[in-house]
């Protein structure tokens, strides 16, 4: 029986190359792409069994570009595999019917299992990912795809977390109270599986709700 | 003539692997590591001649782990192999004592061809870093456009705090007392002007020192 042919997507070739020589002993390589926007070409073009992809890409993103390749080719089997564990990208790639999703920081062979169960028809999340996840109810929903998504109000405070805000400030912005402040984010933390200013922070950041300073070189707005 | 030895240290497993098969068939990857302490300690135990290393990396960032490196293991030459591609990152690095900085969106040549020159003492840089090499190298030999505005420690316990870590975790893993973890959160809180840890986290971001999302 031939190989199944596998189109991998990421934007950093030594990270693609790398792949391929995991890859490559048991499934053949039919192509890879640097962007979202070739990647969404080749798959057209080549019309693989499978597609590796890493959600941060440039151009066109990698859950964007698994939408527009599923439109059009519902059979394709996707496994995204990205730096991203928070479960909020998870719950995205199983909405748009992503077969796997595991984190780069899982072994060659997690990858070679995710695509075999991918093909195979069957759902995959990497150990990594679900770990996290300590209530066991929420850790079944995400394994099979069903994630409770946040909500406008919960986004709008996750917001003013990140920004630095108190709960008495966020309070009264919102013109709420502090107590539902303290209850958002607890159902944030809840939804995301992550708690803790630190990590509420990052998720803002990774869900495009708040910009880091590029301070690189100095302390941006506080001064030293 | 003997292989160059290699030591590998990329937060991902993955990633690892790959480069490990890039590298393989012309040099011995004697040993990995998933962060920049392990990294330290495994730099010394197996003495490679080369070290890849990644910025951001948990527990010790890359920049941090290579200025303790050249002190520890001065006879090994580190090269960053990096998705970060601004020209500050390649400054910082060098100032820090790489001997090379390549992009991860290079091709798997040009990384071949960084070691190579490392391990013969040259240095090497991405031409897409933004900046000649002897641009980079000239920015490097200055401290820095203004005194680097936290102390190594600081920036230790900083980028703990921004993964998330208790104080009892801090330290635990910089092997120090509770109240030396406080009084380093203080003197952070003094000159970041705010005690609040998503702006500390922000500052960590923007500083290369986390990942936007947890597990990089």
């Amino acid at each position: 029986m031939r190989p199944s042919r596998v189109l991998i997507g990421d934007d950093h070739t030594l990270v693609v190359e790398g792949l391929r020589r995991i890859l490559e002993p048991e499934f053949e390589v039919a192509g890879t792409a640097n962007d979202g926007e070739a990647l969404v070409r080749e798959a057209l073009r080549l019309q693989p069994d499978a597609i590796v992809i890493n959600i941060s890409l440039p151009l066109v993103d990698g859950l964007e570009a698994a939408r527009r390749i599923k439109k059009r080719q519902p059979g394709v089997k996707i496994v995204f595999l990205t730096i991203h564990s928070n479960l909020g990208y998870l719950r995205e790639a199983f909405r748009l019917g992503a077969s796997g999703y595991l984190l780069k920081r899982s072994s060659g062979k997690d990858l070679l299992q995710a695509l075999r169960e991918a093909i195979a028809g069957r759902t995959y999340v990497g150990p990594e990912t679900t770990k996290q996840i300590q209530d066991p109810e929420l850790r079944k929903a995400f394994e099979s795809g069903q994630v409770p998504e946040l909500t406008e109000r919960q986004r709008e405070v996750l917001k003013l977390i990140a920004s630095g805000q108190s709960d008495e400030e966020i309070a009264r912005q919102l013109s709420i109270t502090a107590r539902t402040v303290r209850f958002h984010r607890v159902q944030i933390a809840r939804k995301l599986g992550v708690a803790g200013p630190a990590e509420l922070t990052k998720t803002a950041v990774a869900y495009g709700l708040v910009r880091p300073e590029q301070t690189f070189s100095g302390m941006g707005r506080h001064g030293a | 003539m003997k292989r160059p030895r290699l030591l590998l240290a990329d937060e991902h497993q993955m990633v690892r692997e790959g480069l490990q098969r890039i590298l393989e068939p012309e040099f011995e990857v004697v040993g990995e590591a998933g962060d920049g302490r392990s990294l330290l300690l495994a730099a010394q135990r197996l003495r490679p001649d080369v070290a890849l290393l990644e910025i951001t990396m948990p527990l010790l960032n890359g920049i941090d782990a290579a200025r303790q490196l050249r002190k520890l293991c001065p006879h090994t030459k580190l090269i960053f192999l990096t998705a970060h591609a601004g020209r500050e990152y390649a400054i910082e690095a060098f100032r820090a004592g790489a001997a090379g900085f390549v992009l991860k969106r290079s091709k798997p040549e040009e990384l071949l061809g960084a070691v190579r020159a490392a391990f013969q003492g040259k240095h090497y840089l991405s031409p897409d870093a933004g900046l000649s090499l002897a641009e980079v190298l000239r920015e490097a030999r200055h401290a820095g456009p203004e005194k680097p505005p936290l102390t190594p420690r600081q920036r230790e316990v900083l980028q703990l705090v921004a993964e998330g870590r208790s104080n009892k975790e801090v330290a635990t893993i910089l092997n120090i007392s509770l109240k030396g973890v406080e009084f380093h959160k203080s003197a952070l809180a003094r000159k970041l002007g705010t005690n609040r840890i998503s702006e500390w986290t922000l500052y960590a971001i923007g500083q290369g020192l986390v990942f936007r999302s947890r597990g990089g």
